[in-house]
Order: C-alpha cells, then sequence, then structure tokens
C-alpha cells in the first residue's frame, strides 16, 4: 500500500467533510458574537469582550 | 484479587462520586424553572460539562465502535458528518432561543410562546410534546440495554440485576431535575473523556500505531462475524458502502437536522445564562467532542483488527465489552467501563427528564383547567421520571417490537415535527400559526409514510422529502393566513419588548399558577 498522510486517500473524502461541518460554525458564532456586543445588551451577555460571557 | 472485584470497586467509587455531585444540585431546585431549566442560568462551565456529558452516549461510545467495526468509513460519512453537522447547526438555534428576557421551559412550550401565546390549551405544545415522548422512549430503552449488556459481560452480574441498578441511578440523578442533571454531568462528562483517551490509547498501542492501524484496515477482509462472506479488500474505506448514495444522503441528514433540534439540547440552550453562553456552548463544545471522536474512530478500527470478526451468534455490539475483557487490565477496564457507563446515563437521565416533562409540562400542565401549584408539579414529575424508568427497564428487558421501529424514526421524527417551526420561526416573522401547525403535521405524516413505504422518493430521502413538505406548507400557510401578532415574534428579533408582548408571555407562561 502506498504511503499516505495521516489517512489514506480513498477514505478523504468523509473525513474532510467531518471536519468541514465541524468548522463551518465558526464564522457564524463569531458573527453572533460581535452583533451581541455591538448591540450591548447586558442580559445577551455582552460585556465589551468577544469570548466572554459576562459572568 | 478477582477482576468483579476490581472492576466493582472503580464503579462504586464513580457513583458515590456522581451521587456527592449529584447532591448539590437539589439544593438549587427552589422554583418550577429552575427545576426545568435551571432558572436559564448555566454559567459558561455547567453548560458545556452538561452539553458534551449528554451528547456523548451509548449510541456515541459503544454505537459508533460497533458500526465502524462493521462497516468502515461510512460511519464517518453518516454519523460523524451528520452528528457534527447537527452540532453547528445548534449555534443558529441558540442565537434565537436564548434572546427572550423570558425563554420558554420546554421545546414544545417553544411553539406555544412563539406561535399562540393567548391558547388556553396550546395544540402545537401538545403535537411537539407527542414527538418527543415517543422518540424518547426508543432513546432511552437503547440506552439501558446497551448499558445492561455491557455491565454484564465485564461483571458477570445478570443482565435483569445490571438495568435495575442503573435505574435506581438514572432515576436519582434526574429527580432534581436540569440541576441535578447539570451536576452529574460535571463528573460525567470528565470520566468519559478519560475513559475514552484511556482506551483509544491501549488499543492504538496494541495495534501498532495510528499508520499500522489504516494499513491494516485498508486490506482487511475479514467479515464482520465469523462464518461471513469475506470482505473485499479496500472495502472498509469506501465512502458509502453497502449504503448507497441516496441512504447515506438520507442518514446524514436524518442525523444532522433531527439532531439539531434535539428537544434535550435547545433545554441547554435554553437553561444557558445568556444567549452568549449558549452561543460558545456549541463552539467550544464540538471542540471537545472532535478530540473524543479520536479515540472512538481508533476503538472501532482497532478493534477490527484485534478481533478481525465477532464470534457467530454475537452482534457487532459485543466489540466493546470484548474488548474490556481480553485486552484491558482490570483496574483500566473498570475506568472505561465506569466512562461508558457515564456516558449512557448522562444521556439517559436528560431525556427521562425531558420525557416526564413532556408528558406532565407540556401536556398535563398545557390542557388542564386548573392551575397545578409547583410544588405539586415537580412531586408528579419525579413520580412520573420513576415510573417511566421503570417500564422503560422493562422494555429493556423485554423490548416491544414496536421499539426497534422507534428507534429508527427518532431523529427523522424531531426534524419532520420541529425542524422547519423551530428555525422559520426563529428567523421568519411572517411565519404563523396556520404554517407551524401545518409544516409540523404534514411533515411529520409525510415522513413516516414515505419512510415505511419507499424509504427513498424519487432518488430523494424521506427525511429530506419531510423537510420538502413542512418548507412548502410553512411558506404556503404563511401568505395565506395573516401575519403573526407581534407579541409571538418580538422577544426573538428585538431586546426591549412592549407591554403587551411581556403580558402574553407571562399568561402563556401561566405566570398566575
Amino acid at each position: 500500500m502506498e504511503d499516505f498522510f495521516l489517512i489514506p486517500s480513498q477514505a478523504w473524502g468523509p473525513f474532510l467533510l467531518w471536519i468541514l461541518v465541524t468548522v463551518v460554525q465558526i464564522p457564524w458564532i463569531i458573527w453572533c458574537l460581535m452583533k451581541i456586543e455591538k448591540s450591548g445588551v447586558r442580559r445577551w451577555g455582552a460585556c465589551g469582550r468577544l469570548f466572554s460571557t459576562g459572568d | 484479587m478477582s477482576t468483579s472485584i476490581i472492576i466493582g470497586v472503580i464503579l462504586i467509587l464513580y457513583l458515590v462520586g456522581l451521587v456527592l455531585f449529584t447532591n448539590r444540585g437539589f439544593k438549587e431546585v427552589t422554583s418550577l424553572t429552575e427545576f426545568t431549566t435551571s432558572g436559564h442560568r448555566l454559567g459558561l462551565i455547567f453548560t458545556i460539562a452538561a452539553f458534551v456529558a449528554t451528547w456523548l452516549s451509548a449510541s456515541s461510545v459503544t454505537g459508533i465502535p460497533s458500526m465502524l467495526f462493521t462497516r468502515g468509513v461510512p460511519t464517518v460519512t453518516g454519523w460523524f458528518a451528520g452528528w457534527f453537522f447537527a452540532t453547528s447547526l445548534m449555534a443558529i438555534v441558540a442565537y434565537k432561543i436564548r434572546m427572550p428576557e423570558r425563554p420558554s421551559r420546554t421545546l414544545p412550550e417553544f411553539f406555544k410562546l412563539r406561535y399562540e401565546p393567548y391558547a388556553e390549551k396550546s395544540g402545537l405544545q401538545v403535537i411537539a410534546a407527542l414527538s418527543v415522548v415517543a422518540a424518547y422512549i426508543a432513546y432511552i430503552v437503547l440506552q439501558i440495554k446497551a448499558v445492561g449488556m455491557i455491565v454484564a459481560t465485564v461483571t458477570g452480574l445478570p443482565y435483569a440485576v445490571a438495568v435495575f441498578a442503573f435505574l435506581i441511578f438514572l432515576v436519582y440523578t434526574a429527580s432534581g431535575g436540569m440541576w441535578t442533571v447539570a451536576w452529574g454531568d460535571l463528573i460525567n462528562s470528565v470520566l468519559i473523556a478519560i475513559g475514552l483517551f484511556l482506551a483509544g490509547g491501549i488499543v492504538l498501542s496494541k495495534v501498532g500505531g495510528w499508520h499500522a492501524m489504516w494499513v491494516a484496515i485498508s486490506t482487511t477482509t475479514a467479515p464482520a462475524a465469523v462464518g461471513g462472506a469475506p470482505l473485499a479488500p479496500g472495502s472498509m474505506l469506501s465512502s458509502v458502502g453497502s449504503f448507497g448514495v441516496a441512504a447515506m444522503v438520507g442518514i446524514f441528514f436524518a442525523n444532522a437536522f433531527g439532531g439539531a433540534v434535539s428537544p434535550h439540547m435547545t433545554a441547554r440552550m435554553m437553561g444557558a445564562r445568556n444567549v452568549k453562553t449558549a452561543l460558545l456552548m456549541p463552539l467550544y463544545g464540538i471542540g471537545f467532542l472532535f478530540i473524543c471522536f479520536i479515540p472512538i474512530l481508533i476503538l472501532g478500527f482497532g478493534g477490527k483488527i484485534l478481533l478481525g470478526s465477532i464470534p457467530a451468534g454475537k452482534g457487532s455490539d459485543w466489540l466493546i465489552p470484548m474488548l474490556l475483557t481480553q485486552f484491558m487490565h482490570p483496574v483500566v477496564g473498570g475506568i472505561i467501563l465506569a466512562a461508558i457507563l457515564a456516558a449512557a446515563l448522562s444521556t439517559a437521565n436528560a431525556q427521562l427528564l425531558h420525557n416526564s416533562l413532556a408528558l406532565t409540562y407540556d401536556i398535563a400542565r398545557n390542557i388542564k383547567k386548573t392551575p397545578i401549584p409547583e410544588d405539586k408539579f415537580m412531586t408528579w414529575t419525579k413520580v412520573l421520571i420513576i415510573g417511566v424508568g421503570v417500564l422503560l427497564t422493562i422494555a429493556a428487558i423485554w423490548p416491544p417490537k414496536f421499539i426497534a421501529m422507534l428507534a429508527m424514526w427518532t431523529h427523522g421524527l424531531w426534524c419532520s415535527t420541529f425542524f422547519v417551526p423551530l428555525l422559520f420561526g426563529l428567523y421568519w416573522k411572517r411565519m404563523n400559526r396556520q404554517a407551524a401547525y401545518a409544516s409540523a403535521i404534514l411533515g411529520t405524516i409525510s415522513f413516516i409514510g414515505i419512510y415505511q413505504v419507499w424509504s427513498v422518493l424519487w432518488g430523494i430521502p424521506a427525511i429530506l422529502c419531510s423537510v420538502i413538505v413542512s418548507v412548502v406548507a410553512a411558506i404556503v400557510c404563511s401568505y395565506a393566513f395573516p401575519h403573526a401578532p407581534k407579541e409571538c415574534w418580538e422577544p426573538y428579533f428585538t431586546p426591549d419588548i412592549s407591554d403587551s408582548t411581556r403580558k402574553a408571555v407571562s399568561i402563556a407562561l401561566k405566570d398566575n399558577e
């Protein structure tokens, strides 16, 4: 069998799909967090720091 | 010291720790909202722990390795990718569902608040609750069965004793509502991770490392069961295997759409302290879960290399018990067994709680004419947790035939009932009551009908057919009937709501009881 990087090439498709569906939420969440901070609504968690929950 | 005694001691240590943590949760339960949704004040650590522990179930830690053992890489396509896409979609739900200053206490109640807050008895809440109950019956029985089988095999206890012992802790951790579930999940989430990495590390060392594992999987011809037809070399690496593309697409979307709107996960979003906490839950949670799925992958493929084929007469569910008894030192086996128990318990207790709440809160409290005092309501729910738990444990010993059918429907049922009314309701002001009823009812009927008769219709899996039906029904009815009143959508779109909306929410939540 040929040498491969991490996993054999025949299996790249499903693993790339798995990684893609995992990271796809990141831009959405960052956008939502920025919207919350911009709104300034403390009840929603706005506290001046993007990844802090204001606890 | 015998293996059973060593494993028994480790399990007892875990259960003592679990009880100590769970007890702290009982002190927080001072009101109905604290019982159902932790008072909407769960902090980030609690939320993430509750999220990952509930997410990782017996299906994840034993069912997925079994499927990898039998089917290979298609498991990644349909289940890894499907479930993780569900988690990503949860972020879309999380941003809006926690926005109101008074969120709903259950997912079925969300449909009442969003679509018919003035209804004395909400039909939507009842329909949603019935979908919740039907799916949870199968889900909980599967968790109990998996635990019973593994504990019985590894410890030598009779199966019936194992499942009833599990029931005791299941009921105990669920009986304090969301708070006891959340406190228990603090210890469960840590133990699950420890157990998975321990098991994965040992199996990986025994097969010769990551590269050697993949070389062996690429060339194995051992059938799943002894006596079966040999596999074609390389068939374990196929993207869809024997499922076929249409069926695999259906599996992916059923797992993704149904998982994204599962009642126990939306409950965690509504239980979060604020919108940001609800949003960070899937973000940090998915990172933790992604890392945990690496050892799960190793258990499946490594197990295939170590065992080759499961002995005739035993199903692939025997993979994990066989790995524990044949390849692990008793102390290590005990820790891993405790982790499996933690995974099953942390999911099943949340499901048992929300199943019981669907019956008491979403059906009985919803349709009963006279108000129910809060303390009486909580007592009824606890009694139902015990009663339903006993019934489902009996079903795990003598499973009725319909359980298997319900198990196939679980995610599909939730997707067809909830997906469109939930997402459209959160993001489209125009979506009205009639559209919600139409999309939920027609979506559910079309899913069950198409799935039972054809499974795939004109090349489209049943789950996608039902989503299409739901979407069309929602759009047609949203334009055919009047726009939803402001009191329905305002809490999900603006931070400051009007007095009429505040009053409508108070009426819908039955604040005067």
